[in-house]
């Protein structure tokens, strides 16, 4: 059976000369002793479960099918990790569809016995239009089972061939994939690997049909279970990985077809694109958004109004429909008309409004946070799955994204800041760095404390940026009071809030504020002759959100970041302070984030407390993380620092 | 002929007119405004039962969807297996103004199949999103299925908690000897009840009902305030022919379903005869053989048409080592029918919220779940999870109706409350205080019942490397060095004990000569329940337990205690707190308890309860302070 595959696909039917040999891989149903014996995992010994080895072999005929072949085998070496008994493997169900075929399931016992899993244990379902999948439930599972599992799944989809993840979230021992192409076609390999693969090695073949090809072999050994941690773009950016892209097609006696040749033929393709450049260049594509639009406009404006209206108009009368997209669905008026749309749909709108008003507007086309990382070096679009705009106007330029109604000019999406994105212009494309503007916020309240303790007086936030946002998003979404008592008093529920008073909700482009007045009972204690007080009464954070004393990826902020907190407290008469917080500050290596927290008298007797943070990269390497987490350590445990008042 | 076209043209205004004001947001009744996050501009939804195992069902609904609480009402969902086929859903999407902005294609309704590894369900969902970003909007569904076999019809919501309704209603037609019981649940509203031949139709109207305030804590399971439910007395399904008028027989029909699944290979029954071989009482055999269960079998759901309610054969599981609920609690009573212990399985509807209330005059077995009582031990055995000790039933299940199925017919018994004296922990602190404030802490804890859980969890689904990061993770404070960390639960009592020692830097806030010293920051007790003055819905929380803590805290050399909080005792009937601290020597002794019971009182009482967790929480926060010498 497992032969099946290579008799479908090429046979090489010369041996490969191998530069480096190392196999480790044993065949199907060879369980060797050790493996069979194993109660622990010695590299890892918290595994309840591991994986073997890990075998792909993708081969592509010279007629463009592709063949993915896998072989997989678990060890099962505690029962808490007897789910991994339940296999699911998902398929591509669409017009593109994989076959899955020749699917072949078994357990070997620890004492050998070797037990073929019976079709009446898998199912086969639907999952959604695009994916289906293969559901074994192995049965009799025993502690120490060995699981082996094979299939083969083929496809027309030659472009991207298969990807191949070394890495899982549980460990692997050994995990290989080996490629063969004929040599009419000529593939890019985008590695994602932390180290040089244990094995690399590549052979020259002759296929059937006398077509000559390569045979190319990566295997790594020993790689840790992967686990997500807080604030990481994607793990899937850390896990090993090799994918392809094609680049050429060379048929003999045929003119040679560049798949991927250079940006600027890229940029000329997605310009001729029926769902592209078409789509926002050429009338009769969106003559209704652009006669809904139009009366907006006034003659004479600067570009960058004209621009805030058209991403405006677009955003607030399309809701995005949460996928992201390069190519529209179908015409931009279709998706006015149903008022709905993915990021391609709404992103083109307003590209093709501005490009009609008669503004330099180009797509930007990226891939998002979770999309994975994108490569400058190779010129080819499924690295990119979202598009944004950019305005181009004299010396200035203008950022454009309306997935969201609440996002202003030069804000976008947050999944849309990765670093980088690619300017579809047809004379110079380009690279162009994308950075998110810092979000910031500022707390300032002018309040009074009184001999039971209770602080009242009157506050006012200002957010800007992400965080305004952030605001305006979940503004919409709850009523202006409990939103406020959700931001301002979760270490005091008991606070009164009054004479609420918001400004900027609607203006995107200003920074949103509120204005408030407030009583905080309990907000200090009263003793004896003592008052102990808490100035600051709440901040954006309460915790530290880093609290794990290891970490293995780099830590990574969507915007940089700032926050200050400044209080003036005017003390209960007859109080006087008997001791003030000492000042501190920190600083990040190379300015990387800063801390500031004073504690003074003022002029008139009253206390002023002010602490101030920044965060200034958005990417912290993982040897930083000790210091990152000392200090927002030490900004949390300035925000509960306390004021000894005593009667005089 | 001129008048004919001016009639014509008349009824088509009329209908427009009456089209728009059913969309448009201006048209809602004023009385239908207040609290509403949602409004029910028009529903009308009706079941034709032909016979006892077909109906036909078709819904027309109309809402208007305020805010982000309203919006699920903007996405129709609908189950389709070998029973219910729909035939046709469609859903349209208006502007606040009532104008059409788009009706929905066919590629619009989405299937979704199960996603989960554990499960092959053969059925879909089909599910059709019709949300806008901007509020208001009004969303308009159409749908007819089918329905060919069923014993129980789904609860009609007339309206959630936080919605209004101004028109809505509920026909039921059957063949004129067809039987079936009904009950307003917050509705006195009866049914207009109209005959055609063989046919009787029954119909509830309701119109202008203004919203109740979604407020949490409140008795609704799922916030459904006032519903119509149905239960039909002749039930068919899958050629099963049942009598549903009261629990026996209907636990009879589910027995019958089940019956003669209980045969265990030879070979299995002498497993069994081995596994209780020497254990002289029946919990001696029940655990041996409960152990069993849990050791060698995994949880794996495979719903096929009536095996949806009908167990797989013992056999099945015996061979696979992997079944659902049913499957597995069918294997255990079948294995201890080999032990000769009787025992029954009983159909609960699981879930850490509660139970929807099952109705005598009513019956309708809410159900999603199946587990094992043994009546000669009292015990109940839930099948499906590998670690819980023997007889021990958590959060997911107890305190709750469930229908016990024997062969005399079903009976409606309840599982047994977890009060506050069964969810305890009893912890030991003892806290180093050094000058810089960093400290250093021993704890002991045991925990048991419901707070012994997630320990447990942690031990099943961890190894220590991975208990260590999720503790230091999850731990209200922050943690600069772990010392050790020990976790271990009893093998045969609901309890677990914790024993760890580390080291935290900012225990304390320092300022200056003082060290302010937070004395619960280990294990603090915080609940709030928001300020509202117009509470109108009764109060239900349901969790109950028992903290105990003795803390002793060692000053750091050099500082004196400036201030140490005083005793304090609060009493009520919501629970208890209790709280002392004494100074001896260099250190300080403190013992606090705290006791928080269930509580189920009116809307008027809401208050007092607040106060009383307001009480609760400001004595938990209380600090020493301490000044340096």
């Amino acid at each position: 059976m497992p032969l099946q595959n290579a008799l479908f696909s090429c046979i090489l039917i010369c041996a490969p000369a191998l530069l480096f040999s190392q196999n480790r891989v044993e065949k199907w149903g060879n369980i060797p002793e050790s493996d069979l014996k194993m109660t622990v995992y010695k590299p890892d010994s918290s595994a309840a479960v591991v994986v073997l080895q890990d075998v792909g072999k993708i081969s592509l005929k010279v007629t463009g099918t592709v063949s993915f072949y896998r072989s997989r085998r678990i060890k099962v070496l505690d029962a808490s990790a007897f789910d991994e008994g339940n296999l699911m493997i998902t398929y591509r169900a669409s017009k593109s569809a994989d076959e899955l075929r020749d699917l072949d399931v078994q357990v070997t016992t620890p004492d050998g016995v070797k037990t073929k899993v019976k079709s009446d244990n898998v199912f086969t379902e639907k999952l959604s239009r695009r994916w289906s999948a293969k559901k074994i439930f192995i049965p009799n599972l025993q502690k120490g089972a060995v699981i082996e599992y094979r299939y083969e799944m083929r496809s027309e989809d030659m472009l991207t061939l298969y990807d191949w993840y070394f890495q899982d979230e549980i460990p692997v021992r050994w995990s290989e994939v080996e490629v063969t192409i004929p040599e009419y076609y000529d593939y890019i390999f985008l590695r994602n690997i932390p180290r040089a693969f244990d094995v690399e090695e590549r052979s020259n073949g002759l296929q059937s049909g006398g077509v000559p090809g390569t045979v190319t072999r990566w295997g790594l050994a020993d790689l840790p279970a992967l686990k997500e941690e807080p604030y990481t773009t994607s793990v899937d950016d850390y896990r090993s990985s090799i994918k392809f892209q094609l680049r050429t097609v060379i048929i003999p006696g045929r003119t040679p077809e560049t798949i991927i040749s250079d940006w600027k033929e890229l940029a000329k393709e997605l310009d001729e694109n029926d769902y592209f450049g078409v789509q926002y260049q050429k009338s009769g594509k969106f003559d209704k958004l652009w006669d809904a639009f139009k009366g907006n406009l006034v003659p004479g404006e600067a570009p960058e109004i004209t621009a805030a209206k058209a991403l405006e108009f677009v955003s607030t009368q399309l809701k995005w429909d949460g996928s992201y997209r390069i190519f529209t669905d179908n015409n931009l008026d279709d998706a006015f008309e149903k008022k709905t749309g993915s990021s391609a749909d709404l992103n083109l709108s307003v590209a093709a409004l501005l490009h009609k008003a008669g503004l330099k507007a180009t797509p930007l086309l990226l891939s998002t946070r979770s999309n994975g990382q994108m490569y400058p070096e190779y010129p080819f679009l499924s690295q990119f799955n979202s598009v944004v705009v950019l305005v181009q106007h004299g010396e200035k330029s203008t950022i454009l994204d309306a997935t969201n109604p609440f996002l202003p000019i030069n804000q976008l999406n947050s999944a849309h800041y990765h670093g980088a994105a690619w300017m579809v212009d047809t004379k110079t494309p380009e690279w162009v760095d994308i950075t998110a503007p810092e979000a910031s916020q500022t707390w300032y309240g002018k309040m009074q404390l009184n001999e039971e303790g209770e602080m009242f007086g009157s506050f006012q936030i200002q957010t800007s940026n992400r965080t305004a946002v952030e605001w305006r998003n979940k503004l919409n979404d709850a009523k202006q009071e409990a939103f406020l008592q959700k931001e301002f008093a979760v270490s005091h529920p008991e606070t009164k809030l009054d004479s609420i008073q918001f400004s900027g909700i609607d203006d995107l482009n200003q920074p949103l504020s509120v204005k408030f007045k407030c009583r905080v009972p309990g907000a200090g204690s009263v003793v004896n002759d003592f008052i102990y007080c808490q100035p600051i009464l709440d901040f954006f954070i309460l915790e530290s959100p880093f609290k794990s004393l290891t970490r293995s990826f780099p830590v990574e902020f969507i915007t940089p970041f700032k926050a200050q907190y400044i209080i003036d407290l005017k003390l209960p008469p007859g109080y006087a302070v008997e001791e003030l917080p000492e000042a501190a500050r920190v600083n990040l290596t190379n300015n990387a984030g800063k801390m500031t927290f004073s504690c003074s008298k003022t002029a008139n007797g009253d206390i002023q407390v002010m602490l101030k943070m920044n965060i200034a990269k958005t990417i912290f390497a993982s040897e930083d993380y000790g210091a990152l987490r000392q200090f927002f350590e030490l900004i949390v445990e300035k925000t509960q620092l306390q004021l000894v008042l005593k009667k005089t | 002929m001129r008048h004919f076209f001016l009639v014509l043209l008349l009824q088509v205004l009329a209908q427009f007119l009456a089209a728009q004001s059913i969309y448009s947001v201006a048209d809602i009744p004023p009385e239908c405004l207040p609290n509403a996050n949602s409004v029910v501009r028009v529903r009308e939804t009706s079941y034709v039962i032909e016979k006892s195992d077909e109906a036909e069902v078709e819904e027309w609904v109309v809402v208007t969807i305020f805010n982000k609480e309203g919006a699920s009402n903007a996405t129709w969902a609908e189950l389709d297996d070998e029973f219910v086929k729909v035939k046709s859903l469609k859903g349209s999407l208006y502007d606040a103004d009532g104008q059409l902005i788009r009706e929905s294609a066919k590629q619009d309704v989405r299937d979704y199949g199960s996603f989960s590894e554990n499960e092959f369900v053969n059925a879909k969902t089909k599910i059709l999103e019709m949300e806008s970003g901007t509020f208001p909007f009004t969303v308009e569904f159409r749908v007819r299925k089918t329905i060919k076999g069923f014993f129980r019809i789904p609860d009609f919501v007339v309206q959630e908690l936080g919605q209004s309704v101004v028109r809505s209603s509920l026909s039921f037609t059957a063949p004129a000897d067809y039987s079936y019981r009904w009950k307003g649940i917050h509705t006195d509203v009866k049914p207009v009840i109209k005959e055609s031949g063989a046919a009787k139709t029954s119909t509830w109207k309701f119109s202008a009902m203004p919203a109740v305030a979604k407020e949490p804590y409140n008795p609704f399971f799922k916030n459904e305030y006032a519903k119509i439910i149905i239960a039909p007395i002749q039930v068919s399904i899958d050629g099963h022919k049942g009598d549903f008028s009261n629990w026996q027989q209907i636990g009879k029909f589910f027995y019958g379903l089940n019956e003669n699944r209980d045969v265990l290979s030879p070979e299995m029954q002498a497993t069994v005869q081995k596994l209780i071989a020497g254990k002289k009482t029946n919990h001696e055999k029940i655990d041996a053989i409960y152990k069993y269960l849990q050791q060698n079998h995994r949880y794996v759901s495979i719903q096929i048409g009536i095996g949806g309610w009908q167990t797989l054969d013992a056999a099945f599981v015996e061979q696979k080592k992997y079944g659902d609920c049913k499957a597995l609690s069918n294997y255990m009573y079948s294995m201890l029918k080999v032990a000769g212990i009787e025992s029954y399985v009983a159909d609960i509807y699981a879930g850490s919220k509660g139970s929807p209330e099952w109705y005598d005059d009513t019956p309708i077995p809410y159900a999603n779940h199946v587990i094992v009582y043994v009546p000669g031990e009292n015990m109940w055995l839930e099948c499906t999870n590998n670690t819980v000790p023997t007889g021990y039933l958590g959060d997911f299940t107890a305190g709750r109706q469930a229908l016990l199925l024997t062969p005399q017919g079903g009976k409606i018994v309840k599982t047994p409350v977890q009060t506050a004296s069964d969810n305890t922990q009893v912890s030991h602190i003892s806290i180093h205080l050094d000058e810089t404030g960093s400290a250093e802490v021993h704890t002991s804890i045991r925990a048991t019942c419901d707070l012994h859980e997630r320990y447990r969890a942690l031990l099943a689904e961890m190894k220590q490397p991975d208990i260590e990061k999720d503790f230091v993770e999850n731990a209200g404070f922050p943690i600069a060095k772990l010392h050790n960390l020990h976790i271990s639960a009893s093998v045969s009592l609901p309890e677990a004990d914790v024993d760890y020692a580390l080291k935290i830097n900012s225990l304390v806030t320092k300022s200056g000569k003082r060290m302010f010293v937070p004395i619960h920051k280990i294990n603090p007790f915080k609940r709030s329940l928001p300020a509202n003055d117009k509470r109108s819905l009764d109060l239900i929380m349901r969790d109950a337990f028992t903290l105990t803590d003795t803390i002793e805290v060692q000053m750091p050399v050099g500082y004196v205690l400036e201030n140490l909080p005083q005793e304090k005792h609060i009493e009520s009937e919501f629970g208890r707190f209790d709280f002392q601290a004494i100074k001896q020597d260099n250190a300080v002794h403190i013992v606090r308890h705290i006791e928080i019971q269930p509580v189920s009182v009116p809307a008027a009482r809401y208050n007092e309860v607040r106060q009383f967790y307001q009480d609760v929480t400001k004595a938990d926060g209380a600090q020493m302070v301490l000044l340096k010498l």
